[in-house]
């Protein structure tokens, strides 16, 4: 027994896709739990945080709980693994960032539909919320990282066996259009031509060709402006990417590389992003681009 | 890196308002930092040259005049080739332009213009220090000649290369020679001479269909009655009279810029003038026509037989390699490039920069998703250590802090111009410019970077509407800037603090009154 590998999981402020997603290994679950011994968890009763050898922490931090937790972790633990996209990137929980803290916490409590004598919780045993979401990565130093929303379970599986190995965990440089096995044509062509006449969501054709770049059949993906290594699952399952895996690492943000990528090569419809620019192009990314959050008020001169 | 600053009194006129003295005083950690009058006084060039060489510096930031003055004069030019001979890479021969952006616009407020110079020395220093060397090719150059156009400087400068023993090709869209009638006493012997000569072949009824390569190698692709002709030539020049359709179809195939009356910008110290090396443009207007066409023709075939003499002509790289290691081979450069000069290797999935091709105008740069490409001479780097040191502003200024990005072509040389136009409208030191190549290399991060350091607002100027050089560098901005709105406007930054203006190089006054009113503008709502 003491051979085996300490671990620790914790879930700040996401949803436990991740969690799900890690026991999405199946078979291969009794292969790591053969090396490994899960010391902290959700899934685990335990309230203390041990040392460990690993840790693996989902979920941006939005809280002081969630900060508290993280730096615990990090002390304790001699590798920690951002593992997923809301620890990676932000993910979707810090899309909050777009709106004053406030108006987040009135609309949460007090002003839904079926909310009723609303009240914004407080007491000194509620951790207080943080003004902006961040990744786990700009609150504390980060061994290795797993992303995806959720990740996938090989991938997950590859990167841990790499940590215990003591190997290197895989890398990730290049776009998502270099795992992608659509072929292109008009992406190809040296004309200034756009790709496509419109722009289109999935649901609006009544086919989409499995074998064609998205692009090209005018459907919006963020392939080009996203990091590989997710094997490019969506694509397989015939949908587009959403960007899920971050920016490549080459870049600074994800969203201002996709205004500079498609804003060249498509027509002035899809120039808006179908009217969302901020929901394609930050939907996982917000607390790492270059202005991570709104402005709450300029500098008086 | 051994970094050496040479600050120009120019003459006085930079002394006049900075204490050029004082500013070298805290510069003295550099390898080699030397004041002098003029860069184009012989004296002080061989002072220079002789720092240079004592020091082995390997980069040199040249203060004082406008980067253009110093490929357009002759003795400027052989300050480029002497720094070039003494081993400083042509790419990390920088230059800050006190003398227009900094000495004549604020001589009223001589404090401010010290920090404003103290901060456009720094970011020339952080280009010398981030900017890569450029590899060069080297080409043995064709002794050849294309002549686009036979309006008397064509024929002029035909006849003239004829005599000098080069090979020349004569194109013209037109079945009959463009010379005015009242002209052919003078130019009948040079038309009979080009017609009778053996090294000379006349195209007529012809257009320009392609041309790639560089100074010494063009390859030309030419459109005629019996079909299509390839040859090869050194050097170009276009002499196409007041044909202003032909001139916009030119210049989408050879870079240079045109004024807003559609004129090919030729600057008055360099008659046969032009964007790119070893094509000259000989258009000139107003005054005795035909002694000002055949002024230009000479000049224009001295400038380019100076280079094809020469036994070997190198030219550079502008654009990195690309960087296989990120590069997942999406193809969006292969769409944003005007020119054709990428392709992707779909076996390897990467994309492919043809050099012959390549003008190093930074729109795939620019476009690439994954950052596999860099500009040779705007390296993004450079560019993000740039916007940094400009947010440090100037000190005690309440003015609202502007970054100015300007275009190489019309924008920088507008912003030139506005330092003399003769308009009461003026713009604060807290205009900080900053000038890329090209429109197309103004990358979105950077604006937003410019808005996370503290900028109040940024001002893109660029060339008008189908003036840009690289065909779509100016529309390809817009296009992306329109997009990247929406993003300012999800952070509640007000878009208003981002503007583009459209200029033509002649335009500073446009230029002084657009920075004057979004001043303003800033100004009233700082206020508020």
């Amino acid at each position: 027994m003491a051979s085996r590998t300490t671990v620790a999981t914790a879930w700040l402020q996401g949803c436990s896709g991740c969690h799900i997603s890690f026991l999405d290994l199946n078979e291969a679950l009794l292969d790591v739990l053969a090396r490994v011994d899960i010391r902290y968890s959700p899934i685990v009763d335990i309230k203390e945080i041990p040392e460990v050898d690993v840790a693996l922490v989902e979920g941006a931090v939005g809280n002081e709980e969630n900060e508290h937790v993280l730096r615990e972790l990090r002390a304790k633990a001699k590798l920690l693994v951002a593992f997923g996209t809301c620890a990676c990137y932000g993910g979707v929980t810090s899309l909050r960032n777009l709106t004053p803290l406030g108006e987040v916490l009135d609309r949460a409590y007090v002003s839904t539909e079926s909310t009723v004598d609303g009240k914004v919780p407080r007491g000194a045993d509620i951790p207080a919320i943080q003004p902006w979401v961040r990744a786990v990565r700009q609150v504390v130093e980060v061994d290795a990282t797993i992303p995806g929303c959720p990740p996938l379970p090989s991938i997950i599986l590859k990167t841990v066996l790499a940590l215990l190995d003591g190997k290197p965990v895989p890398q990730r440089t290049r776009n998502l259009c270099a795992e992608c096995d659509r072929h292109k044509e008009r992406m190809l062509v040296a004309s200034r031509d756009f790709i496509a006449d419109s722009v289109y969501s999935p649901h609006e054709l009544e086919t989409i060709d499995p074998d064609l770049c998205f692009l090209e059949q005018g459907v919006l993906c963020m392939g080009p402006a996203t990091c590989e290594g997710c094997e490019a699952r969506c694509m397989k399952g015939n949908m587009p990417c959403r960007g899920c895996m971050g920016p490549p690492p080459g870049s600074l943000e994800q969203g201002a590389k996709a205004i500079n990528a498609l804003s060249a090569i498509l027509p002035a419809g899809a120039l808006m992003f179908r009217d969302d620019v901020v929901g394609v192009g930050y939907r996982y990314s917000m607390p790492i681009s270059v202005i991570p959050h709104i402005v709450s008020e300029r500098r008086k001169a | 890196m051994r970094v050496g600053l040479f600050l120009s009194r120019e003459d006085g006129a930079v002394s006049k308002v900075l204490d050029v003295d004082g500013l070298a005083r805290s510069y003295q950690h550099l390898a080699a930092c030397h004041v002098v009058d003029s860069f184009f006084g012989h004296g002080d060039h061989v002072g220079v040259m002789a720092t240079v060489r004592e020091h082995c510096l390997e980069a040199v930031v040249l203060a004082g005049g406008a980067p253009s003055h110093y490929e357009e004069v002759l003795f400027g030019s052989r300050i480029l080739d002497d720094l070039h001979g003494a081993g400083v890479n042509p790419n990390r021969v920088v230059f800050a332009n006190l003398l227009d952006l900094v000495a004549l616009v604020h001589a009223t407020d001589p404090l401010s213009a010290a920090a404003k110079a103290r901060l456009l020395l720094d970011v020339a220093l952080a280009r010398a220090e981030l900017a890569p060397a450029t590899e060069s090719i080297s080409v043995r150059p064709w002794r050849a000649v294309l002549v686009a156009g036979t309006s008397p400087a064509g024929i002029v400068a035909a006849a003239t290369l004829i005599g000098e023993g080069y090979h020349v090709t004569v194109l013209e869209p037109h079945g009959e020679p463009r010379a005015p009638a009242e002209h052919w006493p003078q130019l009948g012997a040079a038309w009979t001479a080009v017609l009778l000569a053996r090294r000379a072949r006349i195209l007529m009824e012809s257009r320009l269909v392609d041309v790639s390569g560089h100074v010494g190698d063009f390859e030309v692709v030419a459109a005629t009655p019996n079909g299509e002709e390839r040859f090869t030539v050194g050097g170009i020049i276009l002499a196409p009279g007041d044909d202003m359709e032909w001139i916009a179809e030119l210049r989408g195939k050879l870079r240079f810029a045109t004024d807003c009356f559609g004129q090919a910008i030729t600057s008055s110290s360099r008659l046969g003038g032009c964007t790119e090396r070893g094509v000259c443009i000989v258009q000139p207007r107003g005054g005795d026509r035909l002694a000002l066409e055949v002024a230009g023709a000479n000049a224009a075939v001295l400038s380019l037989t100076a280079l094809l003499d020469r036994e070997e002509i190198d030219y550079p790289l502008l654009v990195t390699h690309v960087d296989e290691k990120v590069c997942g081979g999406c193809g969006t450069c292969v769409k944003t490039c005007a020119f054709s000069a990428s392709h992707i290797d779909t076996a390897r999935k990467i994309s492919v920069i043809d050099a012959q091709r390549c003008k190093g105008c930074g729109n795939c740069v620019t476009a690439c998703p994954t950052g596999a490409r860099d500009l040779v001479q705007d390296p993004s780097v450079y560019v993000y250590k740039a916007i940094d040191v400009l947010s440090r502003g100037i000190p005690g200024s309440r003015d609202p802090k502007i970054l100015g990005i300007f275009c190489g072509a019309c924008g920088e040389a507008a912003l030139r111009v506005a330092a003399t136009c003769e308009t009461e409208l003026e713009y604060p030191p807290s205009m900080l410019p900053l000038v890329l190549t090209c429109g197309g290399a103004v990358d979105t991060e950077y604006v937003l970077k410019a808005f996370a350091s503290g900028f109040d607002g940024v001002a893109l100027f660029v060339c008008a509407d189908g003036h840009c050089r690289n065909s779509v560098g100016n529309t390809d901005m817009i296009r992306r800037m329109g997009v990247l709105r929406e993003v300012l406007r999800s952070r509640r930054i007000d878009d208003g603090r981002l503007r583009v203006f459209q200029v033509c190089p002649n335009e500073g006054d446009v230029v002084r009154r657009d920075l004057h009113e979004l001043i303003g503008e800033l100004r009233a709502e700082a206020g508020r």
